[in-house]
């Protein structure tokens, strides 16, 4: 069974990505059931069509396998990637939550500063003069487009509405 | 048309100097903040538009209009060296352009777009001042079967140029869609896919869509290639001057991909976000190598390039002579026109013609001026590929968290942008188009919008897409779209074949 599985690369990634997004527009589209005729009848006819080509696309992907030709683009998802480097992708996107909270907590220019400095570390960048340098450039940047030029309404930071700062 | 007279008090007043360092100033401003990942023109224009108030007419619609097009220019720097689209304008000139900056030709890349720019805005602002009342009267001709075709073949087109599989092209598509349709239907008020969430019922706003599926995924997998910088030291040895002549050995290209974005632009609707990818898709089916666009050529910079500035003065056409606002921004110029007590259309060209002059003549020195900046100042904006991605990455981020949250002070707004990331990242590891996927979501608004207004014009018939003489062109087209590439590839299999 499992050297059927594999023979035709039905345990591969792809495949199960296709088999997810089959899944997700069958459970859109009985979710879109109940929805009146005109709110209901576009959302349903791209899932429609979403269900057909990923269907398609499957049948494609099996026709590769068992063919042993799998096409360039199927593999370009799995360059050789270097190990760490994922862990840093999901550092990121928590720092990227971090970022707000900051902005939140410290207002625009310390929360900037304090986010860059935190993820140039966090990413492997070393060079502690150069870092804060280079944070502090960025800050007085961010500072002079968005609040100076633009005028735009940004957190003044929790933190100092709490203290009177 | 216009008078000798009226060109010359035009550039009595445009060259006055508080004018001339006005131009030359919000042409700056309109180049950094076009830079930043996600902010453009819509969100740079509605700020502005305060500051207006105590100023003429004319200045006032000047400094508008160039803003509109100094940060369509400045959208293209950070798609270039980011592969970030400042605007949805400039997101087809990633897909080469930012291939050029790998291969160490940022500055030729930026060369070439600069002076595209200049000749499609220079195009676009001809078509603007000679063709508009023969443009704005076929624009008017377009009814919601029209627009519905129109959208469709967009999205067609792009699904099938998708790079890599076809596919999942459609499939990227086909979601663009369905994530389109989130929120409140605009025909029933009924909620759909919203789950009971307050901030779904308006819908995902299109910048932290964009920020989203560009920067922040762009910023993810630059992160996981474990590269140092984006290009390495010396690799920026592509010269600006080198870039600026190549334009025009590309004639045809620079004179097609302005005329789409001079037309699409006369559309109300269809923004230069649609004649950038039309222009660029138009030029591959065009080419004699269309493999190898996406790769890294000049024709992939030119064709967006020139079409987006020429789709910027095409977009004032039926803004200024029959009050219907080319796109979101054309309809926050027209705002700027009324707050001055003008009213567009038959009116300002019959008693406010020293407005309109002042107006066109302004644009054609900006365009100008924007060449000239653009040109002196990108070899600057031109070193960020050199920074170390450990910091690049983060500032684009912050840059883009920022952007998102100014635009409605909406905390929900970043989540959006972050999620969109996380999903354009695994799109691209996987192989689906997020260019597909954000095209479908701008059309699809207007698609399904123009699908029930047609059907409701023609009493219930569907057979109006096809028995109108545009829609069933355009109908035509779409089927030649779809069936055609295939046939063509089975033909043109044997031959590469041979070669190889």
């Amino acid at each position: 069974m499992i050297r059927y599985l594999h023979r035709y690369g039905l345990l591969s990634i792809l495949f199960l990505t296709d088999v997810g997004l089959l899944l997700l527009s069958i459970f859109l589209f009985f979710l879109a059931a109940d929805y009146p005729d005109m709110a209901r009848m576009f959302p349903r006819l791209a899932l429609v069509m979403i269900m057909v080509v990923t269907l398609l696309d499957m049948i494609c992907f099996m026709r590769d396998q068992e063919a042993k030709t799998p096409s360039k683009e199927r593999e370009e998802g799995f360059e050789a990637v270097r190990p760490g480097q994922q862990l840093k992708v999901l550092y990121m996107v928590a720092l990227i939550f971090i970022f707000f909270f900051f902005m939140l907590l410290f207002g625009l220019a310390l929360g900037t500063f304090l986010f860059l400095m935190l993820s140039g570390w966090t990413l492997g960048y070393r060079k502690f003069k150069t870092l804060i340098f280079s944070a502090v450039i960025i800050t007085a940047f961010v500072y002079v487009i968005f609040r100076v030029i633009m005028n735009s309404f940004l957190p003044e930071g929790l933190i100092f509405s709490i203290t009177g700062g | 048309m216009y008078s000798l007279e009226a060109w010359i008090s035009a550039a009595g007043i445009v060259f006055q100097w508080q004018n001339m360092a006005m131009v030359f100033g919000v042409s700056l401003i309109g180049l950094t903040i076009g830079f930043l990942p996600g902010i453009g023109p819509l969100t740079a224009l509605p700020l502005f538009l305060p500051i207006t108030y105590g100023m003429q007419p004319g200045p006032a619609l000047i400094l508008l209009a160039i803003l509109y097009m100094s940060t369509t220019y400045g959208g293209s720097l950070s798609a270039i060296l980011l592969n970030t689209p400042g605007t949805a304008a400039s997101a087809a000139t990633c897909l080469d352009g930012y291939p050029m900056a790998k291969q160490g030709k940022g500055g030729v890349a930026i060369g070439i777009s600069m002076m595209s720019s200049f000749v499609g805005g220079f195009i676009g602002l001809a078509g603007l001042i000679f063709l508009s009342p023969i443009i704005a009267d076929f624009a008017l001709k377009f009814q919601p079967a029209e627009y519905f075709m129109l959208a469709v073949l967009g999205l067609v087109l792009i699904a099938a140029s998708a790079k890599g599989s076809v596919l999942k092209g459609f499939i990227a598509g086909g979601f663009g869609f369905v994530v389109s349709s989130i929120g409140m239907d605009m025909m029933t008020g009924y909620s759909r896919f919203t789950f009971g969430s307050v901030y779904l019922k308006g819908g995902i706003p299109l910048v932290p869509m964009i920020i989203g599926l560009f920067a922040f995924s762009e910023v993810l997998a630059l992160i996981e290639s474990g590269d140092r910088t984006i290009s390495e030291k010396g690799a920026l040895s592509g010269r600006i001057i080198d870039g600026l002549k190549t334009p025009f050995r590309y004639i045809k290209t620079v004179l097609r991909s302005s005329l789409i974005g001079l037309g699409i632009g006369t559309i109300p609707g269809e923004g230069a976000a649609v004649a950038n990818f039309t222009a660029y898709l138009a030029e591959a089916r065009a080419s004699k190598h269309p493999e190898a666009f996406g790769t890294g050529i000049p024709e992939g910079v030119i064709a967006p390039e020139a079409s987006n500035n020429a789709c910027v003065a095409g977009a004032l056409i039926p803004t200024l002579t029959l009050g219907i606002p080319g796109g979101g921004v054309a309809a926050v110029f027209m705002g700027g026109i009324m707050i001055h007590g003008l009213n567009p259309g038959f009116e300002l060209f019959t008693r406010h013609q020293d407005i309109l002059t002042t107006l066109f003549f302004g644009l054609l020195v900006a365009n100008l001026l924007l060449l000239i900046c653009g040109s002196l100042l990108s070899p600057y904006a031109a070193k960020v590929t050199v920074i170390p991605i450990s910091i690049l990455a983060p500032t684009i981020v912050a840059l883009g968290v920022i952007s998102t949250y100014i635009m409605r002070s909406q905390i929900l707004d970043v989540v959006a942008a972050i999620a969109a990331g996380i999903m354009g990242y695994f799109m691209k590891k996987y192989g689906y188009s997020t260019v597909a996927f954000l095209v479908a979501f701008i059309l699809s608004p207007i698609a399904e919008k123009s699908f029930y207004q047609a059907v409701l014009l023609a009493d219930g018939s569907y057979l109006t897409f096809a028995v109108r003489p545009i829609s069933g062109t355009l109908l035509l087209l779409t089927i030649l779209a779809l069936v055609l590439p295939p046939i063509l590839k089975k033909f043109r299999k044997p031959e590469s074949a041979g070669s190889d």
